[in-house]
């Protein structure tokens, strides 16, 4: 006892605690959430999928070369559309602009939310009070008819898309790390920061931001799913970046519209695709926030 | 003169026809072949003094005593702009202006004895059909009918035909300047008559004041009120008493009308539904007495679930390739030439109107006596097969060099329906799979029609896009599409068509008033069209309407669905 209490008092603190490697940690995660870990799973092979398309795909997405309304076979897993095209390349194609759409609106709200939310907890005052009113205004806009107006007023393409979706989902990111921070930036070691002469910007940046970074990764997670849904129903109505030669989900639904009772494959589908990937996110970021809250360690 | 004054436009059918015509309802295009040439019975009144059933028309069915009473209703796929007829055209007011409005002609088609692309027309709030133009062929009389009273009381004169022919063609919001180009002046000698005189002959008249975009007659206090946009005040048949925006409009019987004993029905109810699925469920669960325009696929799937319902099918809406002729490359006809020849027909037919469907130059499309079909445009014919070789042809010869080309197209499917967006796509792959480098735009409808002329339908797009048909009502229409005369482009000639030889054969036809002279120009029209292909036309697929059963003495139309609801009852046991 004496020996081994002296010796832990003799080494360094980082080494007190035995270290894991990534591959066990990632187990032994796995085996606390395995719904968790299979959602990881399922968003890692959509992202592959997303990202290698053009290679997984059969056929291209808007060749127009096949038995129409054909039920799933060999030939074609996931059928043949009413315009002659092969759904299973239409669907693996579609990945890549719901995915692209989703990750990149979820990666600007996530900025600019984690901007304003750490500005306005850390700072307060008038900032605080022009941050919060701001937030209002666009929480206080419905969010299809506000993403119609942007996408009939300005152009449709890959960036205003994301933008619009990013401005809907900004302002939860905000609130959650201002709450966040308004609860770290009276620890100590933030007025230890703060009376050893550090300026407000370098505390943000080194105290407060890794402090809120749990919140942030895992309200981002959850975000992916509902933008991936919000790019669905904006294709679905028409209002989307897809083409025939890059369709995406949403549209694969709309164009099903006029067969979906003759064709249940045309509907259920990417129907199916955007529930998997939008339950895949939302479950990843589930067990990802019980995984990093530690009131939640331990949690059933 | 009255011997040859639209003497076409009155041709009626006889019995046999109109018997004819009855069993071949639910086969598109037949009604071509139902157009019979019978007497012409359209002058007078239709309507017995006494009795509730009008006498002067024939029947294919037994004649029924019609029973007053009751609510009708309908659907409309969407919720009209504006109400009132002077500064909107769109169709889904135009379409039910009639149930408020009256005009000084109407068409005969919407009832069982007429062939419903009949486009004769019959006195509405004239007495009879104009017996001029004079022999100088621009002077036109219509003597109105007696103890006409708009909605609000007041008794309608010449006058206010005269402000309505005014507002229509000098208004500077007026939507239909344009249509009245030919009209010099509106005069009115006393108050039951009304003179028009005409700048030429045109021979369009009729159509013009009667048609699709007919001249409704809505009084000077209403028409320039704040009303006017969310209200119809007319002497039509109905009295309008409620417009919720997007969700319906109301109507109630119009006691003073001057037609007796019409209207039959107490009430009419509009529901606006714009989801066509749930215009399909709600007829299907027999919310509405009446809808229409539905493709195959639905049309189906309504027999299925309401095999107790009439229908009746009309050759339905097409779509066209618009291109820029005045610019490389489609200043080239061998490259538009290509793009036709590139686009496999049948398969698109196939794909969206389960076959449906012929091929069709379009320019006449639903107007009985007039359209040529495709197999009838001799060597020009051609250029509706698909051709995919001899479209690389063409393409190689032109010089195309695989340049990038916009291919434009609204991308909401409940503005032009999903079979338009459907074409869009087949096109755009049957366009690629010749070699042609497509790059596809897929607009909002708002910035494509924007303020009524918009960003691409205006004319402001690059290279060629895609559009439903314009529906013709008259056989002038071609004006509209293929004018460019006094380097102003005609309302809808998107292609940017500038052909001086074209330009002398447009002015030619509208002044003919014989039906074989002209007949014999618009050919040439045709003949010119098809080898240049300034438009590239798909097919013409079925549109279906559906009515109640108890729905009795009504029929669809190619026109005006509800000109003549006013004459239908319900025939319940």
């Amino acid at each position: 006892m004496t020996t081994s209490a002296a010796t832990a008092q003799d080494l360094p603190w980082h080494e007190l605690r035995p270290r894991r490697s990534i591959g066990s940690s990632l187990w032994r995660i796995a085996r606390q959430k395995p719904v968790g870990a299979i959602a990881a799973v399922v968003c890692l092979l959509l992202i592959l999928v997303a990202i290698f398309a053009p290679l997984l795909a059969p056929h291209p997405p808007d060749q127009v070369a096949f038995p129409r309304l054909q039920s799933p076979s060999l030939s074609h897993p996931f059928g043949t559309d009413n315009l002659f095209r092969d759904v299973f390349s239409r669907t693996i194609v579609s990945s890549r602009v719901s995915l692209g759409v989703g990750f990149t609106a979820v990666f600007l709200a996530t900025a600019v939310g984690a901007l304003l939310g750490i500005l306005s907890g850390y700072l307060g005052g008038w900032v605080d009070l022009l941050v919060s009113r701001l937030l209002d205004v666009v929480i206080g806009m419905p969010p299809l008819i506000f993403a119609i107006f942007m996408l009939t007023v300005f152009e449709r393409n890959f960036t205003n898309v994301s933008m619009t979706i990013a401005i809907i989902y900004m302002p939860t990111t905000a609130r959650i790390v201002r709450s966040s921070v308004l609860s770290v930036r009276n620890l100590q070691y933030i007025e230890a920061a703060q009376a050893v002469g550090n300026t407000p910007p370098a505390i943000m940046w080194r105290h407060v931001l890794p402090n809120v970074f749990a919140p942030i990764i895992v309200v981002a997670s959850i975000q992916i799913g509902n933008a991936i849904l919000t790019e669905a129903a904006l294709s679905f109505l028409g209002l989307g970046i897809a083409t025939d030669a890059q369709p995406s989900w949403g549209k694969m639904l709309q164009d099903s519209r006029p067969v979906w009772q003759a064709a249940w494959w045309m509907s259920i589908i990417p129907g199916g695709a955007i529930s998997i990937a939008v339950l895949a996110f939302n479950l990843f970021g589930d067990a990802l926030r019980d995984v990093l809250d530690p009131r939640l360690r331990g949690a059933a | 003169m009255s011997e040859y004054t639209n003497y076409w436009l009155r041709r009626k059918v006889n019995r046999r026809a109109v018997v004819r015509g009855a069993g071949v309802v639910g086969v598109g295009g037949a009604a071509y072949a139902m157009v019979g040439c019978g007497d012409d019975d359209s002058t007078g009144s239709p309507t017995s003094e006494k009795g509730l059933l009008p006498t002067a028309q024939a029947s294919p069915t037994p004649a029924k005593q019609p029973k007053p009473g009751g609510t009708f209703s309908f659907q409309i796929g969407g919720n009209p702009p504006s109400l009132d007829p002077y500064t909107n055209a769109s169709f889904l007011n135009m379409y039910m202006g009639g149930l408020s409005y009256s005009r000084l002609l109407r068409y005969k088609a919407g009832t069982p004895e007429i062939t419903p692309t009949d486009p004769s027309m019959e006195p509405e709030l004239a007495q009879t059909m104009p017996e001029q133009p004079d022999a100088s062929g621009l002077q036109w009389t219509f003597k109105l009918k007696p103890g006409i009273k708009f909605h609000n009381g007041r008794a309608m004169t010449s006058e206010d035909v005269k402000y309505a022919f005014d507002r229509y063609s000098t208004f500077d919001k007026s939507s239909h300047r344009a249509l009245y180009f030919f009209l010099d002046s509106v005069s009115t000698p006393d108050p039951q008559t009304v003179v028009l005189k005409t700048k030429l002959p045109y021979a369009d008249l009729n159509q013009v004041i009667g048609g699709e975009y007919g001249a409704y007659i809505s009084p000077k206090e209403h028409a320039e009120s704040d009303a006017a946009p969310t209200k119809m005040l007319g002497s039509g048949p109905f009295i309008h008493t409620e417009f919720q925006t997007g969700s319906s409009l109301s109507f109630k019987k119009n006691p003073d009308y001057f037609e007796k004993p019409w209207p039959y029905f107490d009430e009419v109810k509009v529901f606006i539904i714009t989801d066509q699925a749930k215009r399909v469920a709600d007829f299907s669960a027999k919310q509405q007495n009446l809808s229409w325009l539905f493709l195959p696929d639905e049309r189906d799937q309504l027999k299925k679930n309401r095999p107790d319902a009439l229908s009746g099918e009309q050759q339905g809406i097409a779509e066209d390739i618009y291109m820029r002729s005045d610019k490389a490359p489609f200043k080239d006809q061998r490259m538009r030439q290509a793009v036709s020849m590139a686009q496999d027909r049948k398969a698109l037919r196939d794909a969206i109107t389960k076959g449906e469907g012929v091929p069709d130059q379009v320019n006449f499309v639903g107007y009985a006596g007039w359209a040529r079909q495709v197999k009838e445009l001799g060597a020009n014919a051609k250029f509706w097969d698909y051709a995919p070789a001899e479209s690389k042809k063409l393409m190689d010869a032109a010089g195309y060099k695989g340049e990038e080309l916009e291919f434009v197209h609204v991308a909401e499917a409940n503005i032009y329906t999903q079979a338009y967006l459907d074409t869009a796509s087949l096109a755009i792959a049957n366009l690629k799979a010749v070699g042609f480098n497509i790059k596809e735009i897929a607009t909002p409808y708002a910035q494509y029609i924007a303020a009524g002329t918009g960003v691409y339908f205006g004319g402001q797009y690059n290279h060629m896009g895609l559009t439903p048909r314009a529906v013709p009502y008259l056989v002038d229409h071609v004006t509209d599409k293929m004018s460019f005369k006094d380097g102003k482009r005609g309302r809808i000639n998107q292609s940017y068509v500038n052909d001086p030889a074209l330009e002398a054969l447009l002015d030619k036809q509208r002044t003919q008033f014989n039906k074989v002279e002209r007949l014999a120009t618009v050919k040439q029209i045709e003949d010119m069209a098809a080898l240049n292909q300034w438009e590239v036309f798909f097919s013409t697929d079925t549109r279906t309407y559906f009515w109640d059963k108890e729905v009795a003495n009504y029929r669809d139309s190619a026109f005006f669905p509800y000109t003549h609801v006013m004459k239908a009852w319900f025939d319940k046991a």
